[in-house]
């Protein structure tokens, strides 16, 4: 078999469509391979509040046709209830021979990855963690800037006290509206921030990669409120967006319905790829091969193609959600609005560790999502969140990937297991997180409701990283500095596997740009 | 979509074309006859004639079938699958052939013959194809219809040795596995097995008609399966013995997997045989009661579907045995709501109901009115009331759940011993 592409890159998420871009400007002949799995359902065409009032059959999108959210009910987020995204989910640890215990894994079979259905959180992680790549900042900064102008991102309108720790004000396109209950927020955080910063906190606008203004095929957002439910105009980012462009430009094919098995070295010519369609099986030959397949797939490929037998470390954010409650907003007729991140803080956890989350509008998620965890009877509880709910936000929280002690191995059957705890801190620093965020929220006229604190199941973040990371003199199970596989010369890490730190900030413009930087590379 | 059915009159045929209307498809309507069940697009289309007019669509299913054995021949039956094919290739439309189980090269019957040769033509011509299994349900039409009279009349029923089986699988749920085909059809021409995955005695499908369609009690024989081959072979591929042999030589089909591609989930016999309306009017009552207590409101029976669809197939289309007068009075319910003092599997079985009753009720226009008081007039006042209520009554409720705890769990052993 002759080698018919310079590069495959396998995989069509955020990494993937990231490495492609400069490898096809650049002339380079490049196949993107993925399991290309597509919506079943269209996202819902009208403003969320027009559907939910005059939409009769809203619970074949709500429920699903096959009551996917029934189905789900047990599952760790209200994301993976929703029959519009069910695709973006289903069938990955199967396909990639992937075993999870006691540790939530989840990955993505569909065109796109997980990016079909992400919080679109985005940051340049801070100097501090960058200066753990084995690479010059300055390489970084400019793929930041060259993915975030391509994906486009949302930022402050003017500078703010995040604007430095999230880094990437000079690319963005202006602020979305925030809503009354986060503008109320915000004048008080205003007003006495000082009070705000003496427990630790600082806040600023959430920074989300949606558009402000249309962009060839995407629209503005339009706060519809569908976020949750799938943005038919497009504003929020997706990789098929990227896919889409790809397609149209000489030099690059697109094969998807493959799940790569195995990578096999073939000495002189270079990796034979065999794909599965479920039915037959294929080949593909290159002598650069780009993994993006998300990095518990990478990782299971990666280990096996150089037959490492050993366990990996692999990094993943404990994460905890909570409700909060301004009372004097109470009573507040129902508002539709942007239904992603809208505020954003920081909260100093201990020496060196730092915490960083989002807060959102509740009125685009099923009240029965909050229902289920109110110590009341189903009526009640409806009656109740009635009257509450209009005056709340939902807030996250996220700790730095190395607190949680996970790792994966790949077994002698070829399969990953994937195991983890949160690390002994966890706790104690989820406490101090949880009572900085009360005191801070406090004074910011919100109240963090007792007993809502919830930190969740190790791998319930899904922001995996770290498994197989880049180092300067990289040894077995580590790449370099330019993603390449140690002992595997052709074979490139380039998604979230090859990141040498997870910060608590949103991880994935980082992967995207670490892609870009690879790619960059190669053509150089 | 454009999607023609033949045989559109038929049994499987009215039910599916009243599901891909109410999925929003545009539907023509190929029969014999003008369909009398629902309203759209109609052609005069006949196995028998070599000029049928065939309209122009993107998805052909073809169900026509002459199963009555007479007044066709077996070539002119292939050929108008034949023409259907080749119109549709001129047309680019999909093709979606229901075959038969009993289809084989080698079959006793003309039927399954038929199917065999109709198979090859759609296999060679990129279509897909569809073998059900025992289709059984809804109104007595076609084979079902047949074997459910057979069973009323006759006063004991036959049990074969060695015995034949089938896999059942109910109407509604071999037009869904169609209808979602239809919608997407394989890459790919391919055959797909739609029946139980694990194959019941024929003498036990008999005695479930029995118990639960028809609500009577029948004893059965045994009888030597090799009468009725003997009979078969004296009587000729066309007669009634031959079509009953031809359950005798069936081979199982291994379903899972299709089932599984298509997403589709089968009902149990116990469910599906249910007099329709008896089993989903009793689950409507339920959901009735259920809708009503979480949302405060009367539920139309248009937002109920969606529950009594989800508890057939979820909920294996069981009964609570809700109390009749939490039915008359849904706000009892909140005795049962977070009664956890005894977490036993009814416990468990009604708070997934509650659970999935508040899901369903709140994907509704009336829903958004009571969960989110879309519409209604808000202010401080009167949300800290409606709190403040709502955590009084559920004070109150608190109270009645621990003084009616042992009448529950008395509730809960009896749903226990039915179960088992």
């Amino acid at each position: 078999m002759s080698v018919d592409f310079d590069v495959i890159i396998v995989g069509s998420g955020p990494a993937g469509v990231s490495a492609a871009f400069p490898l096809v400007q650049a002339g380079k002949r490049v196949l993107m391979i993925d399991a290309g799995k597509g919506p079943d359902i269209e996202p819902p065409q009208d403003d969320y509040l027009t559907l939910r009032q005059y939409d009769s059959t809203q619970w074949r999108w709500m429920i699903g046709k096959d009551f996917h959210a029934l189905k789900m009910q047990d599952a760790v987020s209200p994301k993976l209830r929703v029959p519009t995204h069910a695709f973006a989910f289903e069938g990955f640890s199967a396909a990639n021979h992937i075993d999870a215990k006691d540790f939530i894994s989840v990955g993505s079979l569909a065109a796109g990855g997980l990016s079909n259905s992400w919080g679109c959180g985005v940051a340049r992680f801070g100097d501090r963690h960058l200066a753990k790549f084995p690479c010059a900042i300055s390489e970084m900064d400019y793929s930041y800037g060259a993915v975030a102008q391509r994906i486009g991102v949302s930022g402050s309108e003017q500078s703010d006290d995040l604007s430095d720790y999230f880094g990437l004000d000079q690319w963005s396109n202006g602020a979305i509206e925030l809503d009354t209950i986060h503008k109320s927020m915000y004048s008080r955080y205003q007003k006495r921030k000082r009070a705000v910063q003496t427990a630790g906190v600082r806040v600023g606008r959430a920074r989300v990669a949606v558009l402000n203004a249309d962009k060839g095929e995407r629209k503005a957002c339009n706060l519809s409120g569908n976020c949750l439910w799938g943005c038919s105009r497009q504003s929020l980012y997706c990789a098929t967006v990227d896919l889409a462009l790809l397609k149209c430009q000489p030099g690059f094919e697109y094969r998807s319905g493959l799940v790569v098995e195995k990578l096999v070295e073939k000495p002189g010519i270079g990796w034979e790829l065999n794909c599965s369609s479920g039915v037959d099986s294929l080949q593909f030959m290159a002598d650069t091969v780009l993994l993006a397949a998300g990095t518990l797939a990478t990782t299971r490929l990666a280990l096996n193609a150089i037959s490492y037998r050993g366990k990996r470390p692999l990094l993943s954010c404990p994460t905890a959600a909570f409700l909060a409650w301004v009372p004097s907003l109470l009573g507040r007729p129902i508002e539709a609005g942007f239904g992603l991140g809208q505020l954003s803080y920081s909260v100093d956890i201990t020496e060196g560790i730092e915490g960083f989350g989002s807060t959102f509008s509740p009125t685009g998620i099923a009240v029965s999502e909050f229902i289920r965890h109110l110590p009341f009877g189903a009526r009640n509880s409806v009656r109740f969140m009635r009257g509450l709910l209009t005056s709340c936000v939902v807030g996250n929280l996220f700790l730095p990937g190395q607190l949680t002690n996970a790792q994966v191995e790949v077994d002698e059957c070829g399969q990953l297991k994937v195991a983890g705890v949160h690390g002994g801190d966890v706790d104690s620093f989820m406490k101090a997180g949880h009572r900085a965020l009360a005191r801070a929220f406090l004074r910011m006229g919100a109240i963090i409701l007792p007993g809502s604190f919830t930190v969740g199941a190790p791998g319930s973040d899904i922001h995996y990283a770290g498994t197989l990371p880049m180092v300067k003199d990289p040894g077995p199970g580590e790449v370099g500095e330019y993603g390449e596989l140690f002992g595997a010369s052709g074979l490139y890490i380039v998604d979230g596997a090859c990141l040498p730190v997870l910060s608590e900030q949103s991880h994935t413009l980082t992967i995207m740009a670490n892609a870009d930087r690879i790619a960059r590379h190669l053509v150089r | 979509m454009r999607v023609a059915v033949t045989g559109a009159t038929g049994y499987i045929g009215q039910k599916l074309a009243i599901k891909l209307i109410d999925d929003g498809h545009e539907l023509v309507a190929l029969s014999r006859s003008q369909p009398a069940q629902f309203k759209s697009d109609w052609r005069y289309y006949d196995l028998a004639s070599a000029s049928n007019d065939l309209p122009l669509v993107d998805v052909i299913v073809h169900l026509a079938a002459n199963t009555s054995g007479e007044g066709l021949s077996q070539s002119q039956e292939v050929d108008a699958a034949a023409c259907l094919l080749a119109h549709a290739n001129a047309v680019s439309a999909q093709v979606l052939f229901i075959s038969s189980q009993t289809a084989s090269d080698n079959a006793s019957t003309a039927y399954g013959k038929i199917k065999w040769d109709i198979e090859r033509l759609v296999l060679a011509g990129g279509g897909n194809i569809i073998r059900p299994g025992q289709v059984y349900g809804g109104e007595l039409l076609g084979l079902y219809g047949a074997i459910v009279g057979l069973v009323r009349t006759l006063p004991l029923l036959p049990h074969f040795v060695p015995g034949p089986t089938v896999q059942p699988v109910h109407v509604d749920d071999l037009v869904e596995a169609i209808g979602r085909l239809a919608e997407d059809p394989a890459q790919s021409s391919k055959i797909y097995y739609i029946g139980a995955s694990s194959p019941v005695s024929f003498a036990e499908f008999l005695a479930a008609i029995a118990k639960y369609r028809l609500r009577s009690f029948k004893l059965f024989v045994p009888v030597p399966s090799i009468l009725i081959s003997m009979a078969a072979s004296i009587l000729g591929s066309q007669s009634a013995a031959a079509r009953l042999h031809s359950l005798f030589t069936l081979q199982d089909m291994s379903t899972t997997d299709d089932l599984k591609a298509l997403g589709i989930t089968l009902r149990p016999l116990e469910s599906g045989l249910q007099p329709s309306g008896r089993g989903r009017r009793a689950l409507l009552k339920e959901g009735f009661a259920l809708f009503s207590y979480v949302l405060n409101r009367a539920p139309t029976v248009f937002m109920l579907r969606p529950y009594v669809r989800a508890i057939e197939l979820l909920g294996k289309g069981r009964l609570l045995g809700l109390p009749e007068v939490t039915l008359c009075y849904p706000s009892l319910l909140g005795l049962y709501d977070g009664a956890n003092i005894q977490r036993s599997h009814w416990n468990r079985e009604v708070m997934w109901r509650i659970d999935a009753a508040t899901s369903l009720a709140e994907a509704s226009p009336m829903g958004a009115v009571q969960y989110l008081g879309i519409g209604q007039r808000s202010n401080f006042i009167n949300s800290f009331v409606l709190m403040g209520w709502s955590v009084l009554v559920e004070a109150g409720w608190r109270i009645a759940r621990f003084v009616f705890s042992p009448w529950l769990s008395f509730k809960a052993w009896r749903w226990r011993k039915s179960c088992s």
